[in-house]
């Protein structure tokens, strides 16, 4: 502030100089002020002192002309602290905003370096881990054709020891990929109980392990599920693996059950053991990372104590949940809930549109946001081809049935059936397969466009020349058609 | 017995590969990159390939696609194998002719089961 109020002090000291051409003390006057200035944000309080000054310097009463100039002054001095304090504050607001920009760049930054990480991470930790389980089981069957016994036990020893590295190994990228909130979640529509049977098939030999019993209740059934089929799998084996661990000579029994709640459809999967149980303890901190009861269970049981967690943290991404029940030493119920289809944001049925002329060449826009469809419609207004659209995929390939159009632009990221997922549909049927498809994303990414059989591939936002050039490489009779057009 | 035209980047793995199917008495031909996965396809007429995706010159998606532009092997059996589990592949591999995937880690078993599938659905 005190730099400030020096350098607008110093225009006004050349005014005020002038007007006291002949007033002795104003130098020491105006210091006085400069001091008072760069020591008050507060304009009233500074004028008092102003005023205090001047009565010192000149006496009372005043005369006409310096009640004048005391006015100029006063006004003067209001503007100076006006300024200093509006200078101040875009300072510091500049100074915020870079903050804040700099502060963004550096997170997002680092978010992509944990991501690079991540992914390279996963592939270096698993590739030696796949050559040391691989090599071992082919010395394993080796030895099992001569008979090799000692070797044999040593052997699957190496090889329980690296399977086990590399199930710690896949939990600990889960957590990370987890907490980087980077662990994507798939959703189709598949049914619950093949996934327990298969499930059951997988774990039956660890269940065998310590001479327990699976048992499917026969009483309820999943039937047609929307959720992420691997992570169901992956929480259920969990739960069958945790249980049979912890249980020796008992059973293990599968509960399956789907009903309503709170306007929602729910399924629940619930396993129960006749184990060793926990105590309210230990139940309590179970679903934290890294928390196994207490050390002593890990020396007895092993594990890694990152399953529950990621189980638990697998449902709450699904919009579920899971609870426990437990008795020490009667058993243990873990019981997983998921909601039987995910809330999408409401994709409306749309009505069909109906074509005034399908005889004209046609060009179907496949996109979630209106805006896109009046865009392709205001581009193309002079080709003299009909251009329509649909809001999701499932409309917009029952309109392609309908109107066999010559081009397609179908975006990437829609609710629903994504843009891939469309256009794999597009290219395994055999009556729209061939016709060319334009994908249309916010992100560049050409080569898994023409992997899948894109023919063309543009980014957003939609540039017009990008688009027709797009459009006539990938259908050149609509040019002749355009051309006739334009003529006509 | 069947021939195998295995293509896979890493000498590891197709070092370990190949030792495990022939030691199951499978024929193994190997390609280290797509373009020799293509013309190995042509020449060596194998019954069945196993594709690496992630291959350097070109990939195994597009070694898939170049393969069944020729008519004589559109119905060549083509197992892609992706070392990332990424949801996602599966689609693309499917998308560009393989008829089955598997993921590595290699679990021979369910591997040789998928063969052994594509193999028996061929001769039916």
């Amino acid at each position: 502030l005190k730099n400030i109020g020096d350098q607008r002090l110093s225009p006004r000291k050349e005014f005020l100089r002038n007007l006291f051409k002949n007033a002795s003390r104003v130098e020491e006057i105006l210091s006085s002020f400069e001091h008072l200035v760069s020591n008050s944000r507060d304009e009233r309080a500074l004028l008092a002192a102003v005023e205090k000054e001047l009565s010192n310097a000149f006496g009372s009463p005043y005369s006409g002309l310096e009640l004048r100039v005391l006015d100029v002054i006063r006004r003067q001095v209001g503007l100076l602290v006006e300024n200093a304090q509006l200078m101040e504050r875009v300072a510091a607001e500049t100074a915020s905003r870079e903050r804040i920009k700099a502060e963004k760049e550096e997170a997002e930054r680092a978010n992509k370096a944990k991501s690079n990480f991540l992914a390279s991470m996963s592939h270096e930790l698993r590739t030696p881990m796949t050559a040391i389980i691989g090599y071992t089981e082919m010395l394993i069957e080796d030895g099992e054709d001569r008979g090799d016994e000692s070797t044999i036990t040593d052997l699957k020893k190496i090889h329980s020891a690296g399977k086990h590295l590399l199930e710690i190994i896949n939990a600990v990228l889960d957590i990370s990929k987890i907490e980087a909130g980077k662990m994507e979640v798939y959703i189709e529509t598949f049914s619950g109980d093949e996934v327990v049977k298969n499930v059951m098939q997988v774990a039956r030999p660890l269940v065998q392990k310590n001479s327990n019993q699976l048992l499917l209740d026969s009483t309820g059934e999943i039937g047609l599920i929307e959720s992420d089929r691997t992570k169901l799998r992956q929480g259920l084996f969990n739960l069958i693996s945790n249980a049979s661990k912890f249980t020796e000579n008992g059973q293990i029994r599968l509960a399956l059950s789907r009903y309503w709640q709170d306007q929602k459809e729910w399924v629940s999967f619930a396993v129960s053991d006749t184990g060793i149980g926990m105590t309210p303890d230990q139940l309590e901190k179970l679903f934290g990372a890294f928390a196994q009861a207490d050390a002593t269970v890990y020396n007895k049981y092993g594990g890694t104590g990152l399953g529950l967690y990621i189980t638990k943290c697998f449902c709450d991404l699904l919009g579920g949940n899971i609870s426990v029940q437990s008795e020490c030493g009667k058993g243990t119920t873990f019981t997983m809930r998921l909601p039987a289809a995910q809330a999408q944001d409401s994709i409306e049925e749309q009505p069909i549109e109906e074509l005034q002329t399908p005889n004209l060449p046609k060009v179907l826009v496949i996109d979630d946001d209106p805006a896109v469809h009046e865009i392709v419609k205001r581009l193309l207004r002079n080709w003299g081809v009909q251009v329509y659209a649909a809001s999701n995929a499932e409309a917009g390939l029952s309109l392609a049935k309908k109107y066999v159009p010559q081009v397609i632009i179908l975006d990437v990221i829609m609710k629903g059936l994504d843009g891939w997922q469309t256009l794999a549909r597009l290219k395994s049927d055999p009556e729209l397969s061939a016709i060319p498809v334009i994908m249309l994303s916010i992100l560049d990414n050409k080569n898994a466009g023409y992997a899948l059989g894109a023919s063309e591939y543009i980014c957003k936002p939609i540039d017009r020349e990008r688009l027709e050039a797009a459009i006539l490489r990938s259908c050149p009779q609509l040019l002749l058609h355009s051309g006739m057009c334009k003529k006509a | 017995m069947a021939k195998i035209l295995l293509v896979e980047d890493n000498e590891m793995n197709r070092d370990l590969i190949s030792r495990r199917l022939r030691g199951r008495g499978y024929e193994v031909v190997i390609a280290v990159d797509g373009g020799e996965a293509v013309r190995k396809a042509e020449s060596e007429t194998p019954d069945l390939v196993l594709m690496d995706v992630g291959l350097p010159v070109m990939s195994g998606i597009e070694a898939t696609q170049t393969i069944r532009l020729n008519p004589a092997m559109k119905d060549l059996p083509i197992i892609a194998l992706t070392a990332h589990a990424l949801q996602g592949d599966r689609e693309v591999a499917l998308a560009a002719g393989c008829d089955d995937y598997d993921t590595k880690p290699i679990e021979l078993p369910r591997l040789l089961g998928k063969i052994q599938d594509l193999l028996s659905r061929r001769t039916s």
